[in-house]
């Protein structure tokens, strides 16, 4: 069952690796996006490995279906193009900062919670679902959708500014 | 069911909207209805004065004071959908995507009058403001305006984050963010602490909507940069929501620290706005200027904490509303293509249009506060409730200051009637001319008549405390 068990992680940490480097190393954005979109969904599939579903279905909710469409829009409304500054090979200066700065985070990050990792002391305590879901449209059912009111101003809002700007470029 | 009557304003705008909302995906522009609309909306908000209750599980109260800012929220909409009918700055296709983003806009505003809750108010406030940053830029061919959309909304950003950080403190301390618990909670520094240091962080976001100084920067940049009609709407209606919800805070009556640190703002507030505004050109920048000024004479009663300061802040909101709406109404006639209007512009203006000089007058004795306007009540409400609560420095130093003010605001009085007359001939309808003349009447007759409107406010603010 162990062996079952870390043969799905693996195959999990590769689709995050591999997403990862499709972002990093995409020439057109849009790809870069579709390989943002693998590496969260990776990660969701990691919260379903620990036992977490809810989380893992948030996950999937938030992160692969509202952030990954919000940063599409933003893709499309400023029309870069895969001609961009971006495409251009860079550095080898460029290379080096790159791949120090990140790296020298992980390592040490890793190599600190893996040598001081502190015993967990609080039980973590079970909440329903329900519950969550309860807390959210009881008391706070105003605000609750309040927020939806709030997203479709924002959204509108973007539509409406990216058209506008369209409009004078073409001027 | 009885109770939807209670929600009787809001779902009238929310149908206003909706309505706007299907105009602008049909493409149609047709929106001359809309005044109507928003006019019928003063006597709905009007007919609910008379309710009372609490809705949505004690986070939405219906009381007077709520009914009261709902009818200034109304009637400003009105003034300011009139006044931007004539929009020149803004392209045709997209007339009905700006009424909506107003109507949202006011939208936010009535939430924020009945909002008892804190998350409530949070939320509503970020509704009223992201409307707002939508409205600004929208003034074709001018980068003016993107800059004063970036500063609102970097600075909003700023500040309304630095609001829920505040919450989370209060939440901690006492574990709950409704406001009729809060108010039997204890507020002395040495009690609660916490809490107290996130009320003010709280405040921050509504004193950022005043442009209290410090947090005045995006102000005058945002006025000179939007189109005059956006600008009316920024410089009037987000503050009838920071100001009912500052008056429902300032009736936990936190401790004396936070009131100083809240003095000593409102002292710098007004002392820097009116001397800035003595050296501007641009009159829609000297009102800009003149607005931090004003922030901090509300502030004055928010910290006496009496029922005659809170219901003179009140008052206040309310001559501060008319006199703006007025001084920009003459503002966005004068400019026929919508232009920004400087001082010079003014010359001659009582010969040219001697019943807009007449307005312009009644405005800025009113924002100087010369009697007998509305402005001149307010300030003195004002100044006697702050008097007597260890206030008393600065209530010496806002007298001083309304002295420094009486300068730019007499000036602009100077202006318009020295014998210069221009040649520009001036296309003003005749309506346009009736509801400046209301205004001018309505800044002179609360100003001779102020007590029953005081009286009622009174009554108003006597709810909020049990």
């Amino acid at each position: 069952m162990d062996k079952i068990g870390l043969g799905v992680f693996l195959a999990h940490v590769l689709i995050i690796v591999a997403g990862g480097l499709v972002t990093v190393f995409a020439r057109s954005l849009v790809r870069a996006l579709t390989g943002l979109i693998a590496t969260l969904f990776g990660v969701a599939g990691l919260y379903f490995l620990m036992a977490a579903p809810f989380i893992g279905v948030m996950q999937v909710l938030i992160y692969v279906g509202a952030v990954s469409i919000l940063i599409f829009f933003a893709i499309a409304f400023t029309k870069s193009s895969h001609l961009g500054e971006e495409a251009r090979p860079r550095k080898q200066s460029q290379w080096f900062f790159l791949l120090s700065v990140p790296g020298l985070v992980i390592f040490s990050l890793g190599y600190l919670l893996i040598k001081f990792i502190p015993q967990g002391f609080l039980q973590p305590q079970e909440t329903q679902v329900k519950d969550l879901g309860g807390f959210f449209l009881g008391p706070y059912m105003l605000p609750f959708e309040l927020i939806s009111l709030v997203l479709l101003v924002a959204m509108m809002g973007a539509v409406i500014l990216g058209f506008e700007k369209k409009i004078k470029r073409e001027d | 069911m009885e109770k939807v009557i209670l929600f009787g304003p809001e779902i009238y705008l929310l149908f206003i909207i909706f309505i706007l909302f299907v105009q602008s995906l049909a493409k149609s522009t047709k929106v001359n209805w809309l005044p109507y609309a928003t006019f019928l909306g003063i006597f709905i908000s009007i007919f609910s004065f008379k309710f009372n209750g609490v809705l949505f599980l004690g986070t939405y109260k219906i009381d007077f004071l709520s009914q009261f800012f709902k009818f200034l929220t109304y009637l400003g909409l009105t003034l300011c959908v009139l006044n931007s009918l004539k929009n020149k700055t803004l392209s045709q296709e997209i007339r009905a995507e700006y009424y909506l983003f107003m109507g949202l806009s006011s939208l936010g505003l009535l939430f924020l009058s009945s909002a008892v809750e804190i998350f409530t108010i949070y939320i509503a406030l970020e509704l009223t403001s992201y409307s707002l940053y939508v409205l600004v830029p929208l003034r074709n061919q001018d980068p003016r305006a993107v800059e004063g959309a970036v500063k609102y909304m970097f600075y909003g950003a700023l500040a309304t984050a630095l609001g829920l950080y505040g919450v989370s403190y209060i939440l901690a301390s006492k574990h709950t963010t409704y406001l009729a618990i809060l108010l039997q909670e204890s507020w002395k520094w040495s009690e609660a602490g916490l809490a107290i240091l996130g009320l003010g962080m709280f405040l921050l976001s509504f004193l950022y909507k005043l442009s209290l100084f410090p947090f005045h920067f995006w102000s005058p940049d945002l006025y000179e940069g939007s189109s005059n009609e956006t600008a009316t709407f920024a410089a009037t209606m987000p503050k009838l929501g920071a100001m009912v919800v500052l008056i429902r805070l300032a009736a936990l009556s936190p401790d004396f620290n936070l009131k100083l640190a809240l003095g000593i703002m409102a002292a710098l507030s007004m002392t820097f706005g009116n001397l800035l505004a003595l050296v501007q050109r641009d009159v829609k920048r000297l009102l800009g200027y003149s607005t931090i000024a004003h922030a901090g004479f509300i502030i004055l009663g928010l910290v006496a904490g009496t029922k005659l300061g809170l219901g003179a802040a009140a008052f206040y909101s309310f001559a501060y509303l008319v006199m703006n709406l007025a001084a920009f109404w003459v503002i966005t006639l004068l400019s026929q293509k919508g232009e920004n209007i400087t001082l010079e512009d003014l010359k001659g203006l009582a010969q040219r249009e001697p019943f807009l000089a007449f307005v312009l007058a009644a405005a800025s004795f009113g924002l100087a506060g010369i009697p007998p306007t509305v402005g001149f009540s307010g300030k003195f409400f004002l100044l006697t409730s702050a008097w007597g609560h260890g206030f008393n420095w600065l209530v010496i130093i806002a007298a001083l200051n309304t002295a420094l003010a009486i300068f730019y605001y007499l000036n602009l009085v100077r202006l318009a009637y020295t014998k210069e007359p221009e040649e520009k001939r001036l296309d003003i309808s005749l309506n346009s001319r009736l509801v400046a003349c209301l205004l001018g009447v309505a800044i002179v007759f609360f100003g001779l008549i102020p007590q029953n409107l005081l009286s009622f406010l009174i009554k108003a603010v006597n709810q909020l405390t049990p």
